[in-house]
């Protein structure tokens, strides 16, 4: 036997030990690269093959098919063999994590708003929007706000210049929806207000409000109450409780804030509740008949309720946040969790 | 506004535990803030006789004293300078209680100390620390604390409204009590003892501006004696968040905290002339205030005069000239009304807010005015010696009339939705000193002291906040429609949300005040709307871009090494406009990447963003929203690299633009990630979505697929070789998709090796190959010649 069919023989059969001793797909690749590959051993005796006596040429030919289709199935076996150890019940590992792709969220004052929409579509309610930008008439005079009311001052209030200003209140709307439509009128009013308030944990310069308005015939204070009860109960849970207590708004009478009960320790007292067991939620009241006056409505044919609500309020006690900032800074961190 | 219970039952006598006023206050408006338990911590307190005072040696301030508390001599060290021989004094004896501490025996510079001399500090009665308290002579040692003061009080922390002047005095809210049932009103003495010499001789008043000061009266008191308040006084003024100054100022203060009403205590005999005028000031007058700082007065300022020169600006805060000192002995003391709004301005423009003005800008009563006076001075007398000239001097030029409310039951209860009879209203109004009169029609008489009652609307509220808001049940309406439907731009912006959350983003919501500095440095600031009075320079402009606030999100997320990021925005951006009064407003979308697209997982590799991940998603979204197909445009943008700047059209509709961030503009805006960024018009969007869809049926025969790969100069576009397959293909070709884009090995420079697969369909029938093949053929034919493509096998 010539030595090239020997050293052959001796490939093939450190070839059948490594197939063998493979225990892994990468190993078995390992082995197939080395014996199989383009620089493999069975490739290296292929480039001399024109170096051989040309009497055991075909002989070395054949043998060296031989073998490379043998290893072929050795290793094809193997591969299956390896597999179904992978996929046998002992070693799948179903604690891999399950490939997802990825999924976005709403930001949570956007959900909240959503759901508040939906509660008062119920009621029949539509959403009225209007410019974030607006006249001091629309944002003050029209809703009975005296000449040197605070509020109107430049230490409270955002100017652009003298009589322009972004409004505190998305009560603006209310004025313009009224301004441009007859009575019966009933809507609600998110978007963005500003006061000039330095950003703490309660405090933002902007923030998100989201006020009601129901304008017709013979409304009435138990109208009011009515809506915001129904409003707490399905945004917070049947339990919820709301009380009103007498206020004043240059803009309603009789003006009220409402509250509701602490829906972090059922009404018992908390921290966050300050251990009144109530909340304060935001102001309400009936439409002053000076604001009806403004708009061009007869105050004696109509009455009607107003009420404001927080969005930013609603949220952080839907989610019990609290430092208002992590609403507007807007880390996907905070943002995953909702 | 802080409330003694104590106070308030010398004016009302109620039966209700602390809590229950708390819980009436509350829910009829006043609302209590707080509420503060005082003296709580203090027991064992007694008066004591000081006997023996010496001097301990080695130590120049404390003595060691003996003194006699009714039962025994106990030695006790002192550090107090003014403690002296036969004083009566508050003393704490060993195992007695004072906030904060129990007294036990100590020793102190080598001496027993038994007890402690108190100073009024000490128990939290007054602030004077320095000192011990001295009692009046006639009290006997031994006598406990409770009977010398009643020390032990609630002090309620009250919310008053703008609109109730009355509930800034304890009368406002004991009458607040008697009309939530708790009692009657009883109104403080004021029998005061009165010398032969009317004051009207001791001083004349004269009114300059009667609209400023519709009523001044002026009493006057000779031979006072100026010193400290009796304990119970001071105590209850400390008590009440005001500083003990002395007997005088003590009183007027209490005064004005039990009924209301400012007042004033001049030293007449600093006066250069025995008269008061009121007059505006003039325009620069200079004047000082008893706080000793120099005021620049102008012609809206009401001031107090002795006709020569100023002593009070009114209502606001009296002169340092004529202050009550230990040298004052006569004194006239004002009570005025002065009008509202001139107050309010006044206060403003000085930057000076005190207790008198806060009341009067808000509307004092002005029926109230004498009452108080003679409160006052009868106390003065009572308590600082001297005598009251006969009579108060009062100039009241024009009486305020009072306001008659016409109001009809049927109206109130219509707009509570209560069903309550007129007599019940009347009733309740009755309670807060309201007169009804009852003619042909329902009249309620404005008292003095509610300037905000004018109006039926505003009988109304008194009416169901003394009912209580409690007692007005709940309406539940059925909903109905009032135009209650969305609107096209409300349903595209829900269905956009729902899209762009599913695709993996993340909604942000960020303010619309955005940096003024960011803006200017890429160019915006002179065209955006800017805030004139900003907190910041970081909020002085309103965005003129959904990029000004992206940004600072994105740099926010990155260093925070959240770098794989897909989020996006929908919201208003404004721009100034020339036309219009308002700013232009517009609702936009933006959209932000950066990093990897997806969150890595096992046996997987991870693709970063590129342009053609925003370029998909945008045309995803066009897709989902059925606005037709995205032609993309090079155009520059300020903010994008010139190679990746493009406008989004929709046919020949600019919807908006997107882009990869310059690296100048990632530079200014301090971002260290590449980021794709784009933003689109909603109301372009809005014009292009469809209204209605109809349905196409599925197609029902087999396609035919095949594929085609080409070379081609790199400069042809990849989608004009696609249009043209479909363009060639006789309608044959259902869908032509880029499979392939190749450069490199075997592809010879500037050339590109495009791969397509072409499905073959009709609706109507099958193919045949033979078909198939003749139009691929051409196809390729056509490819040949327009493009000079060369097919690769």
């Amino acid at each position: 036997m010539s030595e090239i069919l020997t050293f052959l023989k001796t490939i093939e059969e450190e070839a059948r030990s490594a197939i063998e001793k493979a225990d892994d797909k990468t190993a078995l690749d390992n082995v197939a690269y080395s014996y199989l590959g383009r620089k493999g051993k069975l490739a290296e005796v292929s480039r001399g093959f024109g170096k051989l006596d040309p009497g055991i040429r075909p002989r070395v030919g054949s043998r060296l098919n031989e073998l490379k289709k043998t290893l072929n199935e050795l290793i094809t076996q193997k591969a299956g063999a390896l597999t179904s150890v992978l996929e046998s019940k002992d070693v799948f590992d179903y604690t891999l994590p399950g490939k997802r792709s990825p999924v976005g969220r709403r930001h949570p004052l956007m959900q909240t708003a959503d759901r508040m929409v939906q509660i008062f579509r119920g009621m029949g309610f539509s959403v009225a929007t209007g410019p974030d930008i607006d006249t001091e008439f629309i944002n003050f005079d029209a809703l009975n706000t005296p000449e040197d009311h605070p509020a109107r001052d430049l230490s409270d209030t955002f100017y652009i210049k003298k009589g322009i200003l972004l409004r505190p209140h998305t009560s603006t709307v209310q004025v313009r929806t009224m301004m441009a439509q007859k009575p019966p009128v009933r809507i609600i009013s998110p978007g963005r207000c500003y006061r000039s308030d330095a950003p703490d944990a309660s405090h933002s310069p902007v923030f998100y409000q989201c006020e009601g308005l129901y304008v017709d015939e013979r409304v009435t204070f138990g109208d009011l109450k009515g809506a915001i009860i129904q409003f707490a109960r399905d945004m917070f849970g049947p339990g919820i409780k709301v009380r009103f207590r007498p206020h004043f708004f240059p803009f309603t009478e009789p003006s009220a804030e409402y509250d509701f009960s602490c829906m972090i320790c059922g009404g018992n007292g908390c921290r966050v509740c300050k251990n009144s067991g109530w909340l304060e939620i935001s102001g309400a009241g009936m439409v002053d008949p000076e604001v009806f006056r403004a708009v061009g409505y007869d105050p004696g044919k109509v009455t009607g309720y107003a009420f404001g609500m927080g969005v930013d309020r609603i949220t952080m006690l839907r989610y019990r946040i609290g430092d208002i900032r992590l609403l507007y800074e807007n880390d996907v961190r905070f943002l995953r969790q909702f | 506004m802080k409330i003694s219970v104590n106070l308030l039952r010398e004016l009302i006598d109620f039966e209700w535990s602390a809590e229950r006023l708390v819980e009436n206050l509350t829910m009829s408006g006043s609302e209590v803030e707080a509420v503060e338990q005082k003296g709580n911590d203090i027991q064992g307190i007694l008066a004591a006789k000081v006997i023996e005072v010496a001097k301990i040696e080695g130590s120049d301030k404390l003595t060691c004293c003996t003194v006699f508390d009714g039962r025994e001599k106990i030695d006790v060290v002192c550090g107090a300078p003014n403690v002296a021989h036969d004083q009566v004094v508050l003393f704490a004896p060993v195992d007695s209680r004072i906030p904060g501490s129990t007294l036990e025996k100590a020793k102190i510079a080598g001496k027993e100390s038994a007890g402690m001399i108190l100073s009024e500090a000490e128990l939290q009665l007054s602030e004077n620390a320095g000192e011990i308290a001295v009692l009046p002579d006639d009290i006997k040692p031994g006598t406990p604390l409770e009977k010398i003061v009643d020390y032990k009080d609630t002090i309620l922390q009250l919310e008053i409204t703008p609109n109730r002047p009355d509930c800034l005095s304890h009368i406002g809210i004991a009458r607040e009590v008697q009309a939530l049932g708790g009692g009657k009103l009883k109104m403080p003495d004021v029998k005061l003892a009165e010398s032969d010499i009317p004051a009207s001789g001791a001083v004349k008043i004269v009114i300059d501006n009667p609209r400023g000061c519709p009523r001044y009266t002026g009493r006057v008191i000779r031979n006072v004696k100026i010193g400290p308040s009796p304990l119970w006084l001071k105590m209850m003024v400390y008590y009440l968040d005001m500083r003990p100054i002395n007997n005088v100022v003590d009183i007027t203060n209490y005064v004005m905290l039990e009924l209301g009403h400012p007042l004033h205590a001049f030293d007449f005999d600093l006066f250069k002339k025995p008269e008061v005028v009121v007059r505006n000031a003039s325009d620069g007058e200079k004047f000082i205030t008893l706080d000793e700082v120099e005021r620049t007065l102008n012609s809206n300022h009401l001031l107090i005069t002795d006709s020569v020169s100023g002593v009070a600006v009114a209502g606001i805060m009296g002169g340092e000239l004529s202050e009550v000192s230990e040298k004052t002995s006569n004194i006239l003391l004002e009570s005025a009304y002065f009008d509202p709004v001139i107050i309010r301005r006044g206060s403003k423009a000085l930057g000076l807010a005190t207790e008198s003005s806060r009341r009067f800008e808000r509307g004092a009563d002005p029926e109230m005015a004498p009452f108080a006076n003679n409160r006052a001075c009868k106390l003065i007398s009572e308590i600082a010696g001297g005598e009251n000239l006969s009579g108060v001097v009062d100039a009241y030029p024009a009486p305020l009339v009072p306001v008659e409310i016409d109001f009809k039951p049927e109206n109130i209860n219509s707009l509570l939705g209560t069903k309550l009879s007129a007599n019940a209203m009347c009733d309740i109004l009755k309670g807060l000193d309201i007169d009804t009169r009852n003619g042909d029609s329902y009249k309620a008489i404005q008292p003095s002291f509610r300037p905000d009652l004018t109006r039926e609307v505003d009988l109304s509220e008194e009416i169901a906040r003394i009912h209580g808001f409690e007692n007005i049940p709940p309406v539940f309406r059925p909903g109905g429609a009032l135009g209650a439907e969305e609107t096209k731009l409300q349903r595209l912006t829900r269905d956009i949300e729902s899209y762009l959350t599913g695709a993996g983003g993340t909604e942000v919501f960020s303010l619309t005040l955005v940096d003024s500095n960011l803006t200017r440095r890429l160019g915006l600031l002179e065209s955006s709307v800017t805030v004139m009075n900003p907190l910041s320079e970081e909020l002085a402009a309103v965005r003129p871009s959904l990029l000004l606030s992206m940004l600072p999100v994105l740099r926010r997320n990155i260093n925070f090494k959240e770098r794989d990021l897909f989020l996006y925005e929908l919201g208003d951006i404004y721009l100034p406009s020339d036309q219009e009064e308002l700013p232009l407003q517009q609702i936009r979308l933006a959209i932000g990447l950066s990093g990897y697209e997806a969150p890595v997982f096992w046996g997987e590799k991870q693709r970063k963003i590129d342009f053609f991940t925003i370029k998909g998603l945008v045309e995803n979204l066009a897709d989902y929203l059925k606005l037709g197909t995205i032609n993309l445009r090079p155009e520059p943008h300020f903010a994008f690299d010139k190679s990746r700047s493009f406008v989004v059209y929709i046919n020949d509709n600019n919807i908006g633009y997107l882009g990869s961030l310059s690296e100048e503009c990632l530079k200014i805006a301090d971002i260290k990630e590449e980021v794709l960024f784009a933003e689109f018009d909603m109301q372009k969007i809005e014009s292009l979505v469809p209204d209605s869809l109809a349905a196409k049926e599925v197609d029902r025969f087999p396609s035919a697929d095949r594929d085609i790969a080409i070379v081609i100069d790199e400069n042809i576009g990849a989608e004009e070789i696609r249009s043209e397959i479909i363009n060639s293909s006789v309608g044959f070709a259902d869908d032509v998709r880029i499979f392939d884009l190749y450069h490199g090995k075997n592809i010879p420079e500037s050339k590109k090796s495009l791969a397509f697969s072409i499905k073959y369909r009709l609706p109507d029938r099958t193919l045949t190959d033979e078909e198939v093949d003749d139009v691929h053929g051409k196809i390729a034919d056509v490819l040949k010649m327009k493009f000079g493509a060369e097919l690769r096998s």
